[in-house]
């Protein structure tokens, strides 16, 4: 296995803070090697420069022992490097096969001009097919594949431009158990035709699984590099934090009281079939499974977002219509949801102004909103949930994520809700900020209220819940105390198909 | 063997198919009941205006694939018609007229794109802006019309007909046609047209030059504008002020009755001949039909709103993920 | 990190556009002494773009959201002639009624399909600013129809020296100036157009609003029917095309952003003043109508291309 990237003493600066300081990277060929950081350790950045979005400021570059500089992305994919983000950057309206050629489409001469060549392109997009062993009608529309076909397009994308490194940015985040088996096989095969296959993921397990070296960064730092085989989770996971596990969750005993929330029966065609689920006063359940489970689904359709098509929602013993999420708060049962960026917060607004927001009419004073009550209740929750900021008429989108985080979840708390659904509360958020999340919800429980936990990190569960419940393409599976919590137990039923 | 014949019926079934039964079954509706709309002047001068209406709606179709839309076409129509029957006063023949026409009509189109490209001003404002200025100019060079126009100037409507009978226009539609289907299958141009109306920030990533490809197809519009100009101009001895007012509209109808989507990136050219043949002959189907021609712009306005509704209403059919589709739906609210 | 991104500062546009108006003011008034004669400000220049004016107020109601309504003077014809052509056959009252039903129908057929088939506001505007007139011109054959007793009244009193069109711009103006800055329906607004997700996910009542705006925008164009009625006696189709493109042309101007989110009344007020003022300069000056078309086209422009400018380093920064 010989050396194909390197990277030496890569520094990038942006205004008011360093993204990467004197780093280094080092990818053979014929590898998978996994990149492993939290949320600002850098990964992206360093992705960006790999690829040629970014210049650095100092350091070099080196491919297959050259000293290379890019100046943009075309460049980098000319030389053999190719990423696939989590968004795959395909164009949906155009066929498998324009995408995987577009921009450097095969064409002949036909008196004199130059066509475009679909015999040639169809029978070298057949060739790479086979060798991922796989089917698709390449004259089909991407917009009508699923997630890991759309990923596999991506990738036949990059063999046919004879990748040397391909990038892979979370590529299990949207996939079923069975695609991320299917995946794992193609960069395997991938691996073994020499392509050197750089591992992006936050999922232990997986990077265990499939790399041979691992690559730690931590505050824009090189960290480590290992082989897979010679450490164990626990490492990792030291490394990344440069903390020991257990102290990570703040978990303490709280009084669990009667049941105080029951979804009985709930159906949803297609989506969610018969779904029983209960939660207690003061009690944190936690919502398990894999991606395309229906949690997201079940905390909507409980919320009123999404019509039910049968079944009740039973608030302290009474039965609630819930037709809307209005309906729902009333209730007292209040949503956050996982993407801040895009469906909690406005990030363009103030701190104070998102805060307020679902609670409008309760800032009323005679007809119009009272900014003082406003800043009244933004203040409140700075100071109580430490939210860094100079005052709350700061925008929101100049926090970083975990005080956005804050903002989102101070918004549903000023509610006072009964129950508290919490989609993937620590999703993108820094170690230190992610305790401060738990430290918040400890509190919430310890004065009463209840809390859903949805979450994909599965570790985060074990820690703080109570129960889990573990849901499968949209039934519960089963439910786990936490005298009886593992991961592997919560693994295997999430797996488990019938 | 049954899913061979399934595949071959998808590809049989599409919309460009539907659009000509339509198309077929109008035209059966009109031989059944008013059988003299088929007169062989009637017909000549259905197809002369289908024509110059397909060249110019082929431009306009260009655009709306980027994701873009020009309201200034009939605008620029106007100018290109004064400024060539000024020219045609000196006696010019076609062989000047045309190409001059075309320069003006991508010069003009050029300012719309730059507009758009370079001050990335969204592409509605911009020409409606650009429509004023167009249209505003011209009262001030011209009171009315330009009249008096020589037997050279009008020679394309009344002297250049193939078999006597059949304007050369429909000649020039249907080469024009021709050559635009082939470069939208075949060139690796029209790859780019269609990935920057998918999806903009993704093409520019992939180091199309967007802006680029923007301000061409804005040129070749442009360009058509110019022919349809001309052949709309050449076809009296006098020109107004406002021949291609309004016209835009009817290119636009055209186009999105022919599938393709307002928003961008998806879209036959063969949809749009198909929907211009369609709008040719409803407006006189209409007179014929005793429906007084005022009406022929609520039928054309609520063309348009039907054909983008129901290119919605496909959409809102699937029940992904409710916010996954507000989340494509708000990205294609971009024209 | 993220970066900063640098709107541009609301106030201190308005305060630009001030000036502008100042400016005009004065450089007119030196070329023709009367123009600050209040007879000739309440006849000509307030008169003048009294219903263009309230539409963009409601308008700009919408573009807050990142909606847009070009339908308006399309609207705004409909309800008149359908007002009209009501009176002459059955009576004064039913045609009002029949003018403000029309106008909030129209407005309602917008904001449905916009807001429940999730078409673009644009394409869904521009086809029914085209539907709309259409209906008009086939529905009066191409001909005038004219005003009425009522529409008289709404288009010429005056109270106390001042005309009552603009008694009720000043009140329509004042009202939804609050609506926008300081009610939750403005909040509303605000956050549709910055992240419409965000406030679905807040419990704001989205698709309400978005609709009842469309609906607003639709009453405030009848109402500006009967003004229009009222001072010009009669009314064609053709006139919706100018009407149209006045509002947008104050709209941008006002430093409303098309892209939503950004923007307040203020703005559309002083623009609108502008423009009234711009006009009625040029009358002043003896300018012909013609000039004046194209002046209009060119204040558009302008106002696209300076905001352009202005949002050029935000673009930037959205776009890494």
């Amino acid at each position: 296995m010989c050396e194909i990237l390197r990277l030496e003493n890569i520094v990038k600066v942006f205004p008011g803070t360093i993204a990467l300081d004197s780093m280094k990277l080092s990818v053979n060929a014929g590898e998978i090697h996994s990149i492993c950081g939290e949320n600002g350790a850098g990964k992206s950045t360093l992705m960006k420069i790999v690829t040629g979005v970014y210049r650095p400021d100092t350091g070099q570059i080196y491919l297959d022992g050259e000293k290379i500089n890019f100046n943009n992305p075309r460049e980098a994919s000319k030389k053999g490097i190719s990423i696939i983000y989590q968004e795959t950057s395909l164009f949906e309206e155009m066929t498998i096969l324009d995408n995987i050629f577009l921009g450097d489409e095969i064409t002949k001469n036909i008196l004199g001009i130059r066509c475009i060549d679909y015999e040639s392109m169809e029978a070298e997009t057949i060739k790479v097919f086979e060798m991922m062993n796989i089917s698709l009608d390449f004259n089909q529309k991407v917009k009508s594949l699923g997630m890991a076909q759309k990923q596999i397009v991506e990738i036949a994308k990059a063999l046919k431009s004879k990748s040397k490194i391909l990038i892979l940015d979370e590529p299990t985040a949207s996939l079923t158990e069975r695609e991320v088996v299917a995946l794992f096989k193609i960069i395997r095969m991938l691996r073994d035709d020499g392509v050197a296959v750089i591992y992006i993921s936050h999922r232990l397990d997986e990077i265990f699984e499939v790399s041979n070296r691992v690559t730690v960064i931590r505050d824009g730092k090189f960290i480590s590099c290992r082989n897979t085989s010679d450490i164990t989770k626990n490492d990792l996971v030291t490394d990344m934090v440069g903390r020991s596990v257990e102290n990570y969750y703040p978990k303490f005993e709280t009084e669990i009281g009667e049941e105080i929330f029951c979804a009985f029966k709930l159906n949803q065609f297609g989506v969610l079939h018969d779904v029983d689920l209960n939660i207690h006063a003061g009690e944190i359940v936690g919502l398990s499974g894999l991606a395309g489970a229906g949690r997201t689904e079940l905390a909507l359709a409980i919320c009123g977002f999404v019509k039910i098509d049968s079944g009740e929602i039973i608030l302290e013993g009474k039965t609630r219509r819930i037709s809307s999420y209005l309906d729902a708060m009333e209730a007292g049962i209040v949503y956050v949801s996982e993407d801040r960026g895009k469906y909690g917060l406005v990030t363009e607004m103030s701190i104070k102004h998102n805060i307020s927001m679902s609670q409008l009419k309760a800032m009323k004073s005679t007809l119009f909103i009272d900014n003082e009550r406003e800043e009244k209740l933004a203040r409140k929750y700075i100071d109580e949930f430490g939210i860094k900021c100079k005052d709350s008429d700061l925008l929101a989108q100049n926090l970083s994520g975990g005080n956005q985080q804050k903002v989102s979840v101070s918004k549903a708390i000023s509610l006072s809700p009964k129950v508290l659904i919490l989609d993937e509360p620590t999703r993108g958020i820094d170690i230190n900020a992610k305790v401060e999340i738990y430290n918040i919800i400890m509190q919430l429980v310890k004065n009463g209220t209840s809390v859903l936990m949805i979450s994909s990190e599965m570790a985060e569960l074990i820690g703080m819940c109570d129960r889990i419940y573990v849901m499968q393409s949209g039934h519960i599976k089963g439910e786990v105390n936490r005298v009886d919590f593992s991961q592997e137990k919560l693994l295997k039923m999430a797996l488990e198909v019938e | 063997m049954g899913i061979e014949s399934k595949t071959v019926k998808k590809k049989i079934l599409t919309a460009e198919f539907y659009l000509l039964i339509f198309f077929i079954a109008l035209l059966l509706l009109l031989v059944i009941i008013a059988g003299e709309f088929f007169s062989l002047n009637n017909v000549m001068n259905i197809l002369n205006s289908a024509s110059y209406l397909l060249i110019g709606a082929i431009g306009m179709n260009l655009i709306i694939l980027t994701g873009n839309i020009d309201v200034s076409a009939g605008a620029i129509a106007s100018v290109v018609a004064i400024f060539i029957a000024f020219v045609g006063k000196t006696g010019a023949p076609l062989y000047i007229l045309l190409p001059v026409a075309m320069l003006v009509g991508a010069t003009l189109s050029l300012i719309n794109a730059l507009f758009i490209t370079w001050l990335k001003i969204p592409s509605m404002v911009a020409t409606l802006a650009t429509t004023q200025l167009f249209s505003g100019m011209l009262p001030l060079i011209v009171e009315g019309s330009v009249y008096g126009l020589p037997n050279s100037f009008t020679w394309l409507a009344f002297k250049a007909k193939i078999f006597n009978v059949i304007p050369a226009s429909v000649l020039g539609a249907i080469v024009l046609a021709i050559i635009a289907i082939i470069f939208m299958k075949y060139s690796k141009f029209s790859k780019k047209i269609y990935a920057i109306g998918n999806d903009r920030s993704a093409a520019r990533i992939l180091g199309l030059h967007v802006g680029k490809i923007e301000l061409s197809v804005f040129i070749i519009a442009g360009a058509l504008y110019g022919v349809m100009a001309t052949i709309l101009a050449t076809a009296g001895q006098r020109v107004t002020t406002t021949m291609g007012s309004g016209l835009e509209m009817t290119m636009i109808a055209a186009v999105v009755l022919g599938g393709t989507r307002i928003s961008g990136g998806s879209g036959k050219i063969l949809g749009t001949v198909l929907g211009v043949l369609i709008l040719s002959i409803i407006t006189p189907a209409m007179n014929y039909l005793g429906l007084s021609p005022d009406w022929s712009d609520t039928v054309m306005g609520a063309i348009i709103l039907l054909s983008v509704i129901v290119g919605a209403i496909s959409l809102v059919k699937k029940r992904h993920n409710m916010f996954d589709l507000k989340d494509k739906l708000s990205r294609e609210n971009k024209v | 990190m993220k970066m900063r991104s640098k709107k541009i500062c609301k106030p201190s546009y308005n305060f630009a556009l001030l000036m502008i108006l100042l400016m005009l003011i004065v450089v007119i008034y030196l070329i023709n002494n009367h123009f600050l004669d209040y007879t000739y400000i309440s006849n000509v220049v307030i008169k003048n773009i009294i219903e263009m004016g309230l539409m963009a107020l409601a308008v700009t109601l919408i573009v807050v959201t990142g909606g847009i309504d070009l339908s308006v003077g399309s609207i705004m014809i409909l309800s008149a002639m359908a007002g009209g052509m009501v009176v002459v056959k059955v009576g004064g009252i039913l045609g009002v009624l029949v003018a403000i039903i029309i106008g909030a129908l129209c407005g309602l057929v917008n904001g449905l399909v916009i807001v429940k088939l999730k078409l673009s506001a644009l394409v869904t505007t521009l086809s029914t600013m085209f539907l709309f007139r259409g209906i008009a011109k086939g529905m009066s054959a191409g001909e005038s129809v004219y005003s009425y007793p009522i529409t008289d009244f709404i288009g010429n009193t005056e109270i106390f020296g001042l005309q009552l069109s603009m008694l009720v711009y000043i009140v329509a103006a004042i009202i939804l100036t609050l609506l926008l800055s300081k009610t939750i329906t403005g909040r509303t607004l605000y956050a549709i157009g910055l992240n419409e997700n965000a406030a679905k996910f807040s419990g704001l009542k989205v698709e309400k609003v978005l609709v009842s705006m469309y609906v607003l925008s639709g009453f405030i164009c009848a109402l500006a029917g009967f003004m229009y009625l009222g001072r010009f006696t009669s009314i064609k189709f053709d006139v919706a095309n100018k009407m149209n493109l006045q509002v947008v042309t104050i709209i941008v101007l006002g430093g409303t952003s098309i892209t939503g989110g950004i923007g307040d009344m203020r703005g559309t007020i002083i623009a609108t003043f502008i423009i009234a003022v711009l006009n009625s300069g040029l009358t002043v000056m003896n300018i012909p109508i013609d000039v004046q078309t194209i002046i209009n086209g060119a204040v558009l422009a302008i106002s696209l291309i300076v905001y352009a400018i202005l949002n050029k380093h935000r673009f930037h920064a959205k776009e890494n």
